[in-house]
């Protein structure tokens, strides 16, 4: 009994893995298809097999590369809006990826939007903040912490001023350190959309046609979604006012 | 009879004192004759008090009278309009009257006068609010001034109406003469267009020297703008010329003018307009005083100017139409130049390479607006497509404008600056013309190793272009993420455990003191003090600053010493101490050749921290 017990089991390891193969084999195959159909020119067909893979999970692939593909392939096709959407998408995946930052900025310049980095000591010190991952971030916090630890426990073995300001410093420094993670964490978790509409999207009070228009989203403003009916969204505006914005006006950056 | 001063009436109070005063002589009382003192002084204030109650009351019911300062005026004279509101202490002109032939002119800041007099034993008071203003005929006749209307506090009080005749000055008209002359009667919405006016006087009386001039237009033209005027240049200096009240300082005197059969000595001023709306520019009559005037001082040795003679000529009133610019016809690129221009242009430097800055300078000149169209902008003109426009830098002036352009070709095969175009309205000929500069030739070098900046331009372009896809697909390196728990707690823990661990240093003393500094740099200065030491003496010394380091003590403590006092050390080590301390001392101070070598006393100091020293 207990043999046959373990056989089962065995038999199912195998099965779970086969599967997951299998599976990852099909992204990949979805991925170089997306490949061939982008570099023969046809970009609709590209996006179908990118889209497909992104659906899948694709944990085999650098799931960054897939957004950045998506959204060369709606530029090609000269939709703008939604190819800043996956650009931004791809940088909440690889926030210092040149060639995505690159790409980003490009196509905000072609579709009027404002910079994505406009380059004042602001968003110079937002973009050093964002410029992590979670787990990135979470790593720089905890060796911020670690290295507080270290110097706290020499100042106390040893003493000394000198010792003591370190201390301080360090403190400083992991409560410093803990900020990009924070940032990280709440951009991960937030169900972020962007605004892709060039003339701004209407926020009006509710999801019908006439509807009193509350304030008009900027072009390339985040926005959080609350809500969801088919065609309208319910974001929390930039200034926190809810309302609804029509689906094809904002871009789902979680992706 | 009695009577007590304060209750008689005012009539009767002097009397009466006076009858009481008599009757107390008599009494020769000094406490009467100082109640007569006070009922005199009472009844002399109730008195007055009572005189200035009743003249207040004769004099407070308002009055507004009108008068001019004379009822018969020649044509071009300016006579003064008086208004006076009395027994009002201020008042408010509420709506001044328009009589056709007569320029009212605008009532002056008030100026109030206030009194009190005694008249014939009363006490009179007297306020008054006076304004003036200046009346100006236009034509000859009867006029009536109707009542002018003036605000007292809620009340309205009006002036009686006044009468005034005007008559031609036969004998100014024939000596003198004043000329309105435009440019032109009929100019185009935005053409600039002058006014000259000529006045003078006959020859023959070469004593006249002054004359003002009374032009409603001249300070304010309503729908014009007012241009620049250059200056005038032969000012005469024995003339005195005045527009209304104020010196003009821009005329001129010119050959005299034969009018009428006889000489005139005559002289101009100008002023310059841009009409802005179409319509009829109505330039009303104009007059001119001229006579001569004598320089007096007076006391205080101030100068002022004193008529002798005067008298008036009149001018005929001119109107000047606007007419709109034609839309047939107009050019999409029309800059709102009207006029007849020349233009010429010059470019310095001409020989460049390519991106070298050109300073193309244009400029028009002529009759028309120069100061008001816009420039043409050669970015939007084809012929410039092989320039880029860095800038403009522009003068303007009546009779001219420059614009210089900051221009640099782009391209090498250039060979030319192409001729600038500008439309022009021409109100001669009533049409769109089209004024361009020659073309200018120029030298144009290409940069080395380049065809040119249009295409450096071109692969800035191409630079400019998305970043390929990402065909890879390798596999991301997902580095793990720390527990958010376990970073919080890190956090928190770790100051903690930082604090707990300094407390419990603190405790047993400060890590950073001298003695504990010593303590712990103990072994090194031993073993470093041993590799020098030369004779036992130098180690023994050693090694009781080594002990003595340890446990806080002074070397000297350590001399003689048998025992690890206060120091909880295992007996044989503590044994092992005493016999290696008595060698030591031995060795040192007796001269015996034995020794203990720096290992063996090295390898005791390590086992004696170890054991707790």
């Amino acid at each position: 009994m207990s043999r046959l017990l373990h056989f089962v089991v065995a038999c199912l390891a195998l099965a779970a893995c086969c599967g997951a193969s299998l599976r990852a084999q099909g992204e990949r195959a979805d991925f170089e298809a997306g490949v061939a159909a982008y570099r023969a020119g046809d970009f609709a067909r590209a996006k179908a097999h990118w889209l497909a893979a992104l659906d899948a999970g694709a944990p085999a692939v650098e799931r960054k590369a897939l957004l950045q593909n998506l959204g060369n392939a709606a530029a090609r096709a000269g939709e703008l809006g939604p190819a800043i959407g996956w650009y931004t998408a791809a940088l909440r995946l690889a926030p210092r990826d040149a060639d995505v930052l690159a790409n980003l900025e490009f196509a905000r310049r072609e579709a009027g939007f404002e910079p994505y980095d406009k380059g004042d000591l602001a968003a110079t010190l937002t973009r050093i903040v964002d410029a992590w991952t979670v787990a990135e971030a979470s790593w720089i916090a905890l060796g911020a912490i670690a290295l507080f630890g270290a110097v706290l426990l020499f100042e106390a073995l040893r003493g000394g001023v000198g010792w003591r300001r370190l201390a301080i410093l360090c403190g400083a420094g992991a409560l410093v350190a803990i900020v990009p993670w924070v940032r990280a964490l709440e951009r991960e978790r937030a169900d972020a959309w962007l605004v892709i509409e060039k003339a701004g999207a209407p926020l009006v009070s509710e999801p019908r046609a006439g509807a009193t228009t509350l304030e008009t989203l900027a072009a390339g403003s985040a926005v959080r979604r609350l809500d969801a009916l088919p065609g309208w969204v319910r974001v929390s505006g930039v200034e926190n006012a809810s309302g609804w914005v029509r689906a094809e006006s904002v871009f789902q950056l979680v992706r | 009879m009695d009577v007590s001063p304060e209750l008689m009436l005012p009539a009767d109070a002097t009397r009466a004192s006076k009858t009481a005063a008599r009757r107390l002589r008599g009494t020769r009382s000094a406490s009467l004759r100082a109640l007569r003192s006070v009922a005199r002084a009472v009844a002399l204030a109730t008195l007055v008090a009572a005189l200035g109650v009743v003249a207040f009351a004769q004099s407070s019911e308002p009055r507004v009278t009108a008068r001019l300062s004379t009822g018969v005026a020649k044509l071009g004279e300016s006579i003064v309009l008086q208004l006076v509101a009395e027994n009002v202490a201020d008042a408010t002109i509420a709506e001044l009257p328009a009589v056709p032939g007569l320029q009212l002119g605008r009532f002056g800041s008030p100026s109030r006068q206030s009194s009190t007099t005694f008249a014939g034993g009363r006490v009179v008071q007297y306020q008054a609010v006076t304004w003036n203003a200046a009346v100006r005929p236009e034509q000859t006749g009867e006029f009536t001034i109707p009542p002018i209307q003036v605000r007292v506090g809620a009340k309205v009080y009006a002036s009686a109406p006044l009468s005034l005749t005007v008559v031609a000055d036969l004998q100014g008209g024939d000596l003198g003469f004043i000329q309105v002359l435009p440019s032109s009667s009929r100019v185009i919405d935005g053409q600039p267009f002058s006014v000259e006016v000529r006045f003078g006087w006959d020859t023959r009386k070469s004593r006249f020297n002054y004359a003002i001039l009374s032009l409603p237009w001249w300070r304010q033209l309503e729908g014009t703008v007012e241009n620049p005027t250059p200056a005038l240049a032969r000012t005469p200096e024995d003339v005195y010329v005045f527009v209304d009240d104020q010196p003009l300082g821009g005329f001129e005197e010119l050959e005299p003018t034969t009018i009428r059969g006889a000489s005139f000595r005559t002289f101009r001023c100008v002023k310059s307009f841009t009409p802005t709306r179409a319509g009829k520019l109505e330039l009303s009559t104009s007059s001119l005083e001229f006579g001569r005037v004598v320089a007096r001082e007076d006391f205080f040795m101030r100068s002022s100017l004193e008529r002798v003679e005067q008298f008036f000529a009149r001018g005929e009133p001119v109107s000047i139409d606007v007419v709109p610019l034609p839309e047939n016809g107009r050019p999409f690129d029309f800059g709102g130049a009207v006029g007849r221009f020349d233009v010429k242009a010059g470019a310095e430097p001409r020989d460049v390479t390519v991106g070298d800055s050109i300073k193309f300078k244009v400029e028009w000149s002529g009759s028309g607006n120069l100061e008001f169209f816009e420039a043409p902008a050669p970015e939007r003109q084809d012929a410039f497509k092989g320039f880029r426009v860095y800038g403009k830098t522009e003068t303007k002036s009546v009779d001219r404008r420059v614009v210089e352009y900051d221009l640099a070709p782009i391209d090498p095969a250039l060979q030319a600056i192409p001729p600038l175009e500008m439309p022009v309205f021409d109100p001669e000929t009533m049409r769109y013309e089209r004024l361009a500069t020659l073309p200018i030739t120029i030298h144009v070098r290409p940069l080395a190793g380049a065809t040119g900046l249009a295409s450096e331009g071109a692969a800035q372009q191409s630079a400019r272009d998305l970043i390929d896809i990402d065909a890879r697909a390798t596999p991301g390196s997902q580095l793990p993420e720390v527990p958010g728990p376990l970073l919080l707690g890190a956090l928190v823990l770790v100051p903690a455990c930082g604090l707990f661990v300094r407390a419990s240093v603190r405790r047993r003393g400060d890590p950073d003191a001298p003695a504990e500094k010593r303590r712990r740099r103990a072994k090194k200065t031993l073993e470093r003090e041993l590799a020098h030491a030369a004779d036992p003496r130098a180690r023994f010394d050693a090694f009781c600053e080594f002990l003595g380091a340890r446990t806080k003590e002074s070397r000297e403590a350590w001399i003689g010493r048998r025992r690890a006092q206060g120091v909880a050390l295992d007996p044989a080590l503590e044994t092992e101490l005493v016999r290696l301390l008595e060698e030591l001392e031995r060795a040192a101070w007796s001269g015996e050749r034995r020794d203990v070598d720096a290992a063996q006393l090295n390898s005791l100091a390590e086992r004696l921290i170890r054991g707790g020293l």
